[in-house]
């Protein structure tokens, strides 16, 4: 751990799950979270537990892991840090991806945020909508009719 | 929740390039509906550009028999150039005289094409090559019938607080003296309304360089070459200038050229961007070579900067079409040809050699879903037909015959143009 001030290296918070469980973090790791970030502000006791009230233990210990290696100013050059991001995404099921995305937007984490977003455009990428609809079990909404007049109308985006 | 899932999936929707979210829309009617929304259009839009991704357009020689093929094609300009040719967008419609569209700009991935080469024709497109669709835009307002002889000029450009694309068209209408009327008359055309409509122009005092020419689209405003006439009487020039025009505002202001450029005959300048920046193009006198300034930061006038200064032997270029991000010039030469020029190395190798005069154009290009939208198609559809009735001067109807005669009047006010810019 680096350049930080001490006082920022010497603070813990106490992050509460939904469910109850609770984690001790640095103060810079929890600040990457601007919804921490301005709940703390409004803190008068800052030893008391945060509570990230949407945020299931098993998701928040996922950010957690993110946000700390993002926190440490080590000697991870950029390329190192893009190949965590992607072992660390790639490790997780849609399911849990899922839960990540809610977790990652409300506690406003963008670099998580962005991450995620990326991963799940990836998976929809070079699919075809029958594809695209088994991976992520979206129910096809529309009428046969409906559906054919669409891609009629839009011959360009079935064209190599 | 379902509010912030619509969020949560247009932020991961908005990274699919446009072409694959063609498929998308087919998934189920929640991303059907997110992907047509104006909004995500005009967010994923956003996200794409680069200063990497170019359109091209070429027009290959018409020969008595067959007219040319207008196509536009488009990629990141980190390929081989040649390679882009097996792929592109045949232009659906043809100008009257058989010959290619001007391209007055290019911007959100939709094409503003205006048939106003040759004669008083009011024949203009708004099209989206990639998803192929277009809008046939209606006859403006200034038209020869109504006010006679007049020059004029376009801007195309993009208003992103209403997500509105717009056309605004600049008309200096001719006096008895034979003098251009200062100030010049303005209307613009939204393409999310569908009509043209005045805009305030009595305060501008500048006149557009017009014929040759050329226009950009930057920061919100559109830019043109402009001038300051000597004195009311005479059409001799001064002080040459930017005509910029506010899109969103809607308003007409003046920028300052680098001092160099101030007292050259307007028509040897040209507007461009570089790789988000305005730029300059002076051709030399007879076209055998010419200087690119950059404004370094935007309305910044001490920021403008020579950035490039080429000589040929002999006349050369026609016209420069874009600086790559790998250093050469893209250009097109007196020949026809479409050449790729590095300036360091003096070496220029041919891509193109079977392209009309000024058959190639070059532009930054994001492939985007403007125009996607179907409410506003079907709204347009009706406006089509009225405006078919309006402009059937079309070229596929017109005999092999009048064509040809248009085309031969083309090729003599194209080598006088020609002739023109080599002679100054």
């Amino acid at each position: 751990m680096a350049s930080t001030s001490t006082s920022t290296l010497s603070r813990k918070l106490i992050l509460k799950s939904s469910d109850g469980e609770k984690f001790e973090v640095d103060e810079n790791v929890a600040m990457q979270s601007q919804t921490i970030k301005h709940m703390i502000e409004d803190l008068d006791d800052i030893n008391s537990p945060i509570p990230v009230s949407i945020v299931t233990g098993t998701i928040l210990s996922k950010v957690i892991e993110y946000c700390k290696k993002h926190a440490t100013e080590d000697s991870d050059s950029d390329e190192q840090l893009k190949q965590w991001d992607k072992e660390y995404a790639n490790n997780m099921d849609l399911n849990t991806l899922y839960y990540l995305l809610l977790a990652a937007n409300y506690m406003e984490i963008k670099g998580l945020l962005e991450l995620i977003t990326q991963c799940v455009a990836d998976m929809i990428k070079g699919k075809s909508p029958e594809e695209i609809r088994a991976h992520f079990n979206i129910k096809n909404d529309f009428t046969p009719q409906e559906e054919a007049n669409i891609r009629n109308e839009n011959p360009w985006a079935f064209e190599n | 929740m379902a509010e912030v899932w619509r969020e949560l999936w247009s932020e991961i929707l908005k990274r699919i390039p446009a072409k694959e979210l063609g498929k998308c829309i087919c998934v189920c009617k929640i991303w059907y509906s997110l992907i047509l929304s104006p909004k995500f259009i005009a967010s994923h839009t956003k996200f794409h550009q680069t200063h990497l991704n170019f359109l091209l357009r070429s027009f290959t020689k018409p020969s008595l028999a067959e007219s040319g093929v207008e196509s536009y094609h488009f990629s990141s300009d980190s390929e081989e150039i040649s390679g882009l040719f097996n792929k592109g967008s045949i232009l659906p419609f043809k100008t009257g005289v058989g010959l290619n569209f001007r391209v007055v700009g290019c911007v959100n991935g939709v094409v503003f094409l205006a048939d106003t080469q040759f004669g008083n024709r009011y024949s203009f497109y708004l099209w989206n090559p990639l998803i192929k669709k277009h809008i046939k835009v209606p006859k403006p307002r200034i038209v020869f019938d109504v006010v006679g002889p007049y020059m004029h000029v376009f801007g195309f450009g993009y208003d992103s607080k209403t997500q509105d694309l717009k056309v605004v068209r600049v008309s200096h209408i001719q006096l008895n003296s034979g003098l251009d009327e200062i100030p010049p008359k303005a209307e613009v055309y939204s393409a999310k309304l569908g009509v043209w409509r005045w805009v305030f122009a009595d305060d501008v005092t500048t006149c557009i360089a017009e014929d040759i020419w050329s226009q950009c689209f930057l920061q919100g405003c559109v830019h043109w070459v402009g001038f300051d006439r000597k004195d009311e009487s005479d059409s001799s020039f001064k002080n040459n200038c930017l005509l910029v025009f506010d899109v969103e505002e809607e308003k007409f202001r003046k920028m300052e050229l680098p001092l160099a450029l101030l007292e050259v005959c307007p028509i040897v300048l040209e507007v461009s961007e570089f790789k988000g920046l305005l730029s300059m193009i002076q051709y030399k006198r007879n076209g055998d070579g010419f200087e690119m300034w950059i404004q370094k930061e935007y309305d910044v006038i001490d920021s403008w900067s020579k950035v490039l200064s080429v000589d040929f032997d002999e006349p050369k270029l026609l016209k420069v079409l874009r600086w790559r991000p790998n250093g050469e010039v893209l250009a097109q030469t007196f020949e026809g040809e479409l050449v790729s020029y590095n300036p360091d190395t003096k070496n220029m190798i041919t891509i193109r050699d079977d392209g009309m005069f000024a058959a190639f154009y070059a532009c930054a290009f994001t492939e985007s879903l403007f125009f996607l939208e179907k409410d506003c198609e079907s709204k347009r559809t009706v406006r089509l037909e009225e405006d078919d009735t309006i402009c059937n001067e079309d070229g596929n109807s017109s005999s092999l015959d009048t064509i040809r005669v248009r085309m031969g009047k083309a090729f003599v006010i194209l080598n006088q143009m020609i002739k023109f810019r080599r002679e100054f």
